[in-house]
């Protein structure tokens, strides 16, 4: 028992006392980002997070009252709020009402509220929603659209879903990422480069939203509501592995700030990554949990059939959090040695 | 002395100590009434030795030491004594005379702690029930008595006051500091330590100056002052070591097992008191604060004087008043009586009003944000030891090292979630030290068992070969037959077998025995001698059915 609560105390103004707080400034940090995604995007940016928003918190309300759950407080703690947040970002801008109501029924019925609501969730419930979609409706999923007006023509058409295929395809591009992936065995990087395969300004939009990323990242760091151990064991090892493809073989593979500023790498990294409910617990445990899902993005990248690959890597890396949290606990005081990984007396591991 | 080590973890609460340093230190009036609770220390409580209706002057003994660890108890007032139960003892002050205010006193003689025998200042220390004064209220001549199994080099005076709001060692080393290294040098020569450091906090730089200006007369071991980082909880005895030495006390262990003694200012100054001026542990200084109280401040107070008139003397506003907390507010307790006495062990009071410890906000899910394991000064992985906790997995506890925690509330404060992380490893401890207890128990219980069952059987061999020896005696010998000499050759040849084994048995638990003895003669043996009887019960009973089966045989 302490009877200080920081709640009065103005010395831990540095820390955030209380989930909900915690969960405010995460929606904080997503500003920058979403700023810059939305002038390079179009309005559909917004129009995911809002629709997320709505159909997320009705979901939640829904589950709790089945649940028989008291719902002011889950609905308060902003929780869902972050989830719905991050999965409108995540998805293409503009994506059909449906398909975010499919991710968000997934994110947060399944991942969430069918595992015991918050802190019980194995699974990062954005990550939850984005891969179901992008496994089941991969047409909707790959295209991107280019940079483009702040209210396109075509955004209520998308919205609602009524868009035919044939002018989606015209509307939407692929992303960077995607475009590289696909060049070709026999094409090489530079002859890549030289033939201008993306839309104008598609580049800058990546690169900038990245940036506004990282500047969100550090608002968290520097508030302390995450620590840094797992962005920069992500970004570390994403660095790493792509700095030695790059070196291996300049003509073939992307350079490691290709890596880092298209595609999802810093979101995930800040923002992704770092949902302490799904992530290792201990230091030395988020540090491998960090590194895993930047060699796994790598390698997924590069190896396999997706061109981005965060959604994945951070749910393989869920799957080993268990583990890893046997296995890296830090020396006790007062002990010589830790117990790590060992099996507790008497009882099964 | 370097300031580079560290302990890992801490947390920087709000100090809240200035509005207590900042009124002089000041004697509380003599309370009309005392309770003396016969358990004010850790370890058994004292035993009376005073009547109801006796006459006593402040010093006079009135409760004897119960056993090795326990401490005496001495009257705080002189009056009459009118109540004596099986928790305190209570003293009320002569009315006869009107105008007579005056409070008589009775000392011992006084000790020249330089000069005198060690067993003459540890007997001193025991007879006038000195104990630690920091909170755990250990009885200081068990302390002092350490050096006997191991050998020390380092006296610490544990000056670091890490808790918000108290003031009391604070104070008394503006006042008292040459009292307080002078009761550190005796405290090292008995302990046989050959330095003396002192642990500061840096937020009490009058006490620090206080101290620099003592130390060159302090002798004759070297005195070191090690100013640390005001950081909760730098005062814990495993922390201050690491912080001070870099040595950390092995879990389980205590101090002494890393050549340390730890001492509070206030414990090291009432030692010298009890010595030199043979003063028994009467008073102590204590810290009144809080928002609910007018004059804050620092207080010598009579052992046993009811909180109320402490509290009423320190200008309470019972109207304010929401939460008064024994100890600091980070491991402090919550009191609802406001009649409870002072004992030896309360340091600060706090009338704390609902603005300034605000009752705690409702507890959400753990979101495993990790901010309690960032803060744990035992590198402990709390929110593990919560979950293992709330799910009553005593083995996963025991795993994660519920037994190294020090209770030190560092991770409840920076929880977001707001979960009294250490109510439950309270709560986990206790039922968990029920269970060792229990399970030492039923082993006894085994134990004995095993003994009865060996007795019986050595009883019942014992007989059988009588029975068989009386029958052979009426058979005539010849009549012996050839064929069931093949047999018993066998039979005997298996109960020799067992008889050595019997013996190894004996040998063994002999060995086990002397072994324990020899390791720690105070600790309970009586577990061991079961089992050594039980041992030897079977070796007598293999004796005998092997005589039995030979004397047919061989008659």
């Amino acid at each position: 028992m302490s009877f200080l609560h920081h709640t009065a105390t103005p010395v831990n103004a540095q820390r955030p006392n209380s989930t909900p707080v915690l969960m405010r400034w995460v929606l904080i940090a997503t500003l920058p980002g979403i700023a810059v995604m939305t002038y390079y995007f179009g309005a559909g940016v917004l129009a995911n997070i809002v629709i997320a928003t709505v159909i997320g918190l009705a979901l939640e309300a829904a589950v709790l009252t089945l649940r028989k759950r008291p719902i002011r407080p889950a609905l308060n703690d902003s929780s869902t709020l972050v989830t719905a947040v991050l999965l409108g970002v995540a998805l293409p801008p503009a994506s059909p009402w449906w398909l975010i109501s499919v991710g968000m029924v997934a994110a947060v019925v399944v991942a969430k509220q069918l595992y015991g609501g918050l802190g019980q969730n194995p699974f990062n419930p954005a990550m939850v929603g984005y891969a179901l979609l992008l496994v089941s409706f991969p047409t909707y999923m790959t295209l991107w659209s280019p940079p483009q007006p702040l209210l396109p023509e075509t955004l209520w058409a998308q919205m609602l879903g009524l868009l035919p295929a044939a002018e989606w395809d015209a509307t939407s591009g692929a992303t960077p990422l995607d475009a590289f992936k696909h060049k070709g065995e026999a094409v090489l990087a530079s002859e890549f480069w030289a033939t201008n395969p993306l839309p104008p300004d598609t580049l800058d939009a990546w690169q900038h939203s990245g940036w506004a990323w990282l500047l969100g990242g550090g608002l968290l760091l520097y508030k302390r509501i995450i620590s840094w151990h797992i962005p920069v064991a992500m970004l570390g090892s994403m660095t790493l592995l792509a700095a030695l493809f790059y070196a291996g073989d300049p003509s073939h593979f992307a350079s490691p700030s290709f890596h880092l500023f298209t595609g999802a790498a810093i979101f995930g990294a800040f923002f992704i990554a770092t949902d302490p409910v799904s992530a290792a617990t201990s230091r030395r445990g988020k540090l491998i949990y960090g590194a895993g899902i930047g060699a796994l993005v790598m390698l997924i990248r590069t190896f396999g059939a997706y061109p981005d690959a965060v959604a994945f890597a951070v749910l393989l890396m869920n799957l080993c959090v268990p583990l890893l949290d046997l296995y890296s606990d830090p020396r006790v005081m007062g002990h010589a040695k830790t117990t790590r990984g060992q099996r507790p007396p008497g009882g099964e591991a | 002395m370097s300031r580079a080590f560290d302990f890992p973890g801490g947390v920087y609460p709000p100090e809240r100590k200035t509005r207590s340093t900042e009124r002089p230190l000041s004697d509380t009036p003599l309370p009309d009434r005392v309770v003396l609770p016969l358990s004010q220390h850790s370890g058994r409580p004292a035993v009376p030795c005073v009547a109801v209706g006796e006459q006593v002057h402040t010093g006079t003994l009135i409760a004897q030491p119960d056993n090795m660890i326990s401490s005496a108890l001495h009257a705080s007032i002189s009056g009459k004594v009118v109540e004596i139960n099986t928790a305190h003892i209570i003293i009320e002050k002569d009315t006869g005379n009107a105008g007579d205010k005056k409070d008589t006193e009775t000392r011992l003689k006084p000790l020249d702690w330089r000069a005198a025998e060690p067993e003459t200042l540890l007997e001193r220390l025991d007879t006038s029930g000195v104990v630690g004064l920091g909170g755990a209220g250990f009885p200081t001549q068990v302390k002092a008595r350490v050096r006997e199994r191991h050998s020390l080099d380092t006296l610490v005076v544990n000056a670091a006051e890490c808790e918000p709001y108290i003031t009391a060692d604070d104070v008394t080393l503006r006042h008292f500091a040459a009292d307080v290294l002078e009761g550190a040098q005796l405290m090292a020569k008995l302990a046989g330590a050959e330095q003396i450091l002192v642990g500061i906090e840096d937020n009490k730089p009058e006490a620090i100056a206080a101290l620099e200006a003592a130390v060159p007369k302090s002798l004759p071991l070297p005195v070191v002052i090690n100013v640390i980082e005001t950081r909760y909880p730098s005062g814990g005895e495993r922390q201050l070591i690491k912080k001070l030495l870099d040595r950390e006390v092995p879990s389980g262990g205590l101090p002494a097992d890393v050549g340390v003694l730890c001492h509070n200012p206030g414990t090291l100054s009432a030692v010298l008191h009890a010595v030199r001026d043979g003063a028994p542990l009467t008073s102590r200084i204590v810290t009144l604060t809080g928002n609910a109280l007018a004059r804050p401040g620092n207080y010598r107070v009579r052992l046993g004087t009811p909180m109320r008139e402490l509290l009423q003397h320190a200008g309470l506003n019972a109207a304010k008043l929401t939460t008064l907390i024994h100890g600091g507010p980070m491991m402090g307790v919550a009191l609802t009586d406001l009649d409870t006495p002072v004992g030896k062990t309360t340091n600060c009071l706090i009338a704390a009003t609902a603005d300034e410890l605000p009752a705690a906000p409702t507890e959400s899910p753990c979101i495993r944000c990790g901010a309690c394991e960032d803060v744990c000064p035992a590198s402990l992985l709390p929110q593990q030891l919560h979950w293992y906790a709330r799910a009553g997995d005593d083995a996963r506890l025991e795993r994660y090292h519920l037994f190294d925690c020090i209770e030190c509330g560092a991770c409840s404060y920076v929880c977001p979630s707001h979960i009294p992380l250490v109510d439950d490893y309270r709560e986990a401890k206790a039922r968990l030290r029920l269970k060792r207890i229990e399970a030492t128990k039923a082993e006894h219980a085994k134990h004995r068992f095993e003994f009865r069952q060996a007795r019986l059987a050595r009883e019942e061999a014992e007989k059988q070969a009588r029975r068989e020896a009386r029958l052979a005696q009426a058979k005539r010998p010849s009549q012996a037959e050839e064929n069931d000499g093949a047999s018993n050759q066998a039979d005997i040849r298996s109960l020799r077998i067992a008889q050595t084994a019997a013996k190894a048995a004996v040998r063994k638990a002999e060995k086990t025995l002397a072994r324990a003895a020899q390791q720690d003669p105070q600790q309970d043996l009586s577990d061991l001698e079961t089992q050594l009887a039980t041992a030897q019960e079977n070796l007598k009973a293999a004796d005998a059915k092997l005589s039995a089966a030979r004397k047919p045989s061989t008659s």
